[in-house]
């Protein structure tokens, strides 16, 4: 409660305030409006809370008994009279106040709230005051100030823009715009007066004319399009409103319509309409199906009779959602993906389904496109299934084709007419050394190296009058891509495709058989040779008992002669020369039998050491004084298992002939001996599952030498340098056969005129795993 | 002196080596084939030396050894051979083992004859 009484000096106030006191304080404060009372003195007597609320008094500011002046000038210096002197400020008021007159203004505050006061003089002076906020009411007159203005400017716009007549009830204009005069082609004169129907251009039926005259005779206003004619005949659409009007009595006393010239638009749609039907009668009647969707949701927005027919089913006459047609959702998104990036797919080859959920193949084409800015998707389909089955068949066929072409070991090429290449087969890849796709293209010459008769032009000559059942087969060599070549034997065979001569050239490569050729040959060689020497035994056996027997007398009567006769007998050398050849004859023998009996030596237990020496003693008579002997050999026992009479022969055959290659007979054979381990696979022909420890005699000559080309060869039977009957060809065989047999293998090294040194390697016997010595069982 | 008995088909080896020996002033019998020989032989001690061959057709050199040491032990015995006739096979040695006292390989030279000889004789 913020009314405060005080003591009231006038009486009437005081007898009335007293008797009304509790209403008076209640009334105050429930109104709305501030209200303050002075007295004569310009005191203030009441207020209520209201009027310190909206004039921003602070309460403890203002206290009845005040003076008017107080309030006034703390209101000038908060600033609320705006600038200027306070005094002044203060004392206009205080005069005003004075006259005590009824008076009403309004105050805008500083805050921009406008406070109305309207005070009252009372009787027996002094005056009511009351404060009212009027700051939404006057913001709300302005609105409506704002609104004409505004109506104003829409309606300079639409006289501009839009034509506007108003006509009586009969249908006369009473009113035009200059735009409405300006449309129609009939000055503001001309119209006035006139009846609206001028404007008809008999493209409307009267029915047209009664439905709209209805409905606005009715009180509803009416929208359409209307085609009208112009002063000069010419047609025009409008775009039309008409709205009735009504008088204070609810009677309808005119109408206002408003007219858009929309013939420019009219015509566009026209063609558009026409566009439309022809392209749409030409897309039903297209056997190809295609559907036209819009971009954003690749829905169907058109779809032609013929996809309708395949994806609809027959019954139903509207587009279908795309998602159903594709049999794999995958290939849906992969084709719209493709599209999207490319803005064009073609040919895109899938499976589809159709209305009965039957699949099939399909070629898909489609391009998005843009009218405008507007874009849509056009997808035309191609049912390709019959062209799939046989690409299929035509595939299959090829695939199993050149299944069976690459299963072939030989190279199988096609050329075509231009002399390149069109198919190869795995073999021909690795045969050539080409891949597949660079044998695409590659041409017929460089498979086959220069100047073969297939390089090139010498193909005519090599194909002439063969025909499609002859092949042509050539031995040439094959050219690899790195240039290098292979022996091949090559076939060629012509065929005529659609007039076109297509060569199947088939390639072998003959390296492999080539080299297996020399194989077979060395084997049959091999065979030969033995055969030769099982032979040779055979008849060495059989005659050498009958030659033997036949040199008796050969031998031992020639010597009886030679002593019988004078020394200075010519006979003498004569028959010397007899017994040499007889001599010759029985090494012959001796030598063609050591060698047939190679294969079986005796097995018994040796000292090798000792068998050397033994030889050497018995070599010292045989071998010419002017070739020294050297003895180098080590004096430890070297066991071996063998037969002491082969290798017996074996180093008197490699001693005589060390001494006869001495070039003037003198010079000197060093044999020495060592041992040495070797490692399986070290020794070239010796077989061995461990280490093996080897007893090797070397025996050097100072001879001439052995030529280097023939040095693999001297150990061939029946191969010699020396002159006929001199050599039996038989010497070093029978060493390297003796060697060999005992598991052994005979090494030469050898350099032209300083001498030859021959190695001969025996296994020696392990004789910690022997155990004690015994012999070893013969044959 | 000394006394041969030489066993041989061969009619060359038995002329050569009768000529050798002969010359060297001893005395040849002769005989064509094992079994011959042994006929010549008999009884007789008076053979200082029997040379035989060893392929001989009616009766092998090698019959010859083994008859020959049945009825005189200290026979003295030279096996001569040329080899085998249709084998490649030393029959030496299997004379040798047989009893031999000594062996010779076919052709001889003279003094291979002679050397052997002595060598015989001489045991």
């Amino acid at each position: 409660m913020n009314i405060s009484i005080s003591e009231f000096d006038t009486e009437a106030i005081h007898a009335f305030l007293k008797g009304q006191e509790r209403i008076i304080v209640s009334a105050f404060e429930s109104m709305d409006q501030g209200i303050s009372i002075v007295d004569g003195d310009l005191n203030l007597v009441a207020y209520n809370s209201r009027f310190l609320e909206l004039l921003e008094f602070p309460s403890d500011h203002v206290s009845p008994g005040d003076s008017m002046e107080k309030l006034l000038r703390f209101n000038a210096e908060r600033g609320d009279y705006g600038p200027g002197d306070i005094d002044e400020q203060v004392e206009s008021r205080l005069a005003l106040a004075r006259r005590m007159e009824a008076h009403r203004f309004e105050r805008v505050r500083p805050d921009g709230t406008i406070i109305e006061i309207i005070g009252s003089p009372l009787l027996g002076g002094g005056f009511v005051t009351i404060f009212n906020d009027v700051t939404e009411r006057n913001k709300t007159s302005n609105l409506a100030k704002d609104a004409v203005a505004q109506l104003n400017c829409y309606r300079q716009a639409l006289d501009i823009h839009v034509g506007v007549a108003i006509t009586d009830t009969e249908g006369k204009f009473t009113h035009v715009n200059d735009r409405f005069s300006k449309i129609c082609g009939y000055n503001h004169d001309e119209l006035i007066g006139k009846n609206a129907s001028i404007l008809n251009s008999r493209h409307h039926d009267t029915a047209f004319f009664e439905t709209i005259w209805q409905s606005i005779s009715s009180g509803e206003s009416w929208s359409g399009e209307i085609k009208n004619r112009r002063k000069d005949g010419s047609e025009f659409w409008v775009d039309k409103t008409i709205v009735p009007f009504k008088n204070e009595n609810g009677e309808i006393d005119k109408y206002v319509s408003v007219s858009t010239d929309i013939t420019e638009r009219k015509t566009a749609e026209d063609a558009i309409r026409r566009s439309e039907q022809k392209f749409s009668s030409i897309a039903h009647a297209l056997p190809l199906p295609f559907v036209i969707l819009d971009i954003d949701h690749e829905k169907p927005i058109f779809s032609n009779i013929t996809f309708r027919r395949i994806f609809s089913g027959p019954e139903d006459g509207t587009a279908t959602a795309l998602d159903p047609i594709f049999v794999d959702p995958a290939n849906k998104a992969a084709f719209f993906g493709e599209l999207r990036q490319a803005g064009r797919v073609r040919d895109y080859e899938t499976q589809l389904r159709n209305h009965a959920g039957e699949k099939f193949w399909a070629s898909i084409s489609a391009d998005i496109m843009r009218v405008g800015i507007e874009a849509s998707i056009f997808i035309a389909i191609q049912d390709i299934s019959n062209r799939k089955r046989s690409e299929n068949a035509v595939r299959e066929r090829e695939k199993r084709l050149q299944g069976i072409m690459d299963a072939v070991s030989n190279g199988i090429i096609t050329v075509n007419h231009l002399g390149l290449v069109e198919t190869v087969n795995n073999a021909a890849e690795a045969l050539f050394q080409v891949s597949k796709d660079e044998f695409d293209g590659y041409p017929m010459q460089s498979l086959f190296d220069d100047g073969d008769p297939l390089g090139g032009c010498a193909l005519e000559e090599f194909l002439e009058g063969s025909d499609e059942s002859d092949i042509r087969t050539v031995e040439i060599s094959g050219r690899r891509k790195d240039g290098t070549v292979f022996p091949a034997e090559v076939s060629v065979r012509q065929l005529h495709l659609r007039k076109k001569r297509l060569l199947l050239v088939v390639v072998t490569d003959m390296t492999s058989r080539n080299a297996a050729d020399s194989e077979k040959e060395r084997l049959e060689q091999e065979l030969r040779q033995s055969q030769k020497m099982e032979a040779l035994g055979t008849l060495a056996g059989g005659v050498a008992h009958d030659i033997n027997n036949t040199l008796v007398p050969v031998i031992a009567l020639s010597e009886l002669a030679i002593e019988a006769l004078q020394d200075n007998d010519d006979l003498k050398s004569d028959l010397q020369d007899i017994l040499d050849a007889g001599t010759h004859i029985q090494k012959l023998v001796e030598q063609i039998l050591a060698y047939s009996r190679r294969d079986g030596p005796e097995r018994r237990r040796l000292d090798l050491t000792e068998i050397t020496k033994e030889t050497l003693k018995l070599l010292r008579s045989t071998i010419p004084s002017t070739v020294t002997i050297v003895d180098s050999l080590m004096d430890e026992d070297l066991p071996i298992e063998g037969d002491d009479t082969q290798i017996h022969q074996a180093l008197v055959n490699l001693f005589v002939n060390a001494a006869d290659a001495m070039d003037v007979g003198t010079g000197s054979i060093e044999i020495a001996s060592r041992v040495e381990t070797f490692k399986p696979g070290e020794l070239p022909d010796v077989a061995m599952e461990a280490n093996t420890d080897f007893a090797i005699l070397s025996v050097r000559d100072t001879g001439t030498g052995i030529n280097q080309d023939i040095l693999a060869r001297v150990f061939d039977p029946f191969f010699t340098t020396k002159e006929v009957g001199e050599g039996t060809g038989l010497g070093l065989s029978v060493v390297h056969g003796v060697v060999t047999g005992h598991g052994g293998t005979v090494k030469v090294d050898s350099v032209l005129g300083e001498g030859t040194t021959f190695h001969l390697y025996f296994p020696l016997l392990d004789l910690q795993m022997e155990g004690t010595p015994h012999e070893v069982g013969s044959e | 002196m000394a006394r041969f008995l030489i066993i041989d088909d061969e009619k060359m080896v038995r002329s050569t080596l009768r000529k050798v020996l002969e010359k060297f002033n001893h005395e040849v019998l002769e005989a064509t084939n094992g079994k011959e020989g042994l006929k010549v032989y008999g009884d007789r001690k008076d053979i200082d030396l029997v040379i035989t061959d060893i392929i001989m057709p009616e009766m092998e050199g090698v019959e010859v050894i083994l008859e020959l040491r049945k009825r005189t032990p200290g026979q003295k015995i030279l096996a001569i051979s040329g080899g085998g006739r249709t084998k490649n096979q030393d029959y030496l040695k299997t004379a040798e083992q047989l009893g031999a006292n000594a062996t010779l390989s076919k052709p001889f030279s003279v003094n291979d004859v002679i050397a052997t000889v002595r060598e015989c004789l001489a045991q």
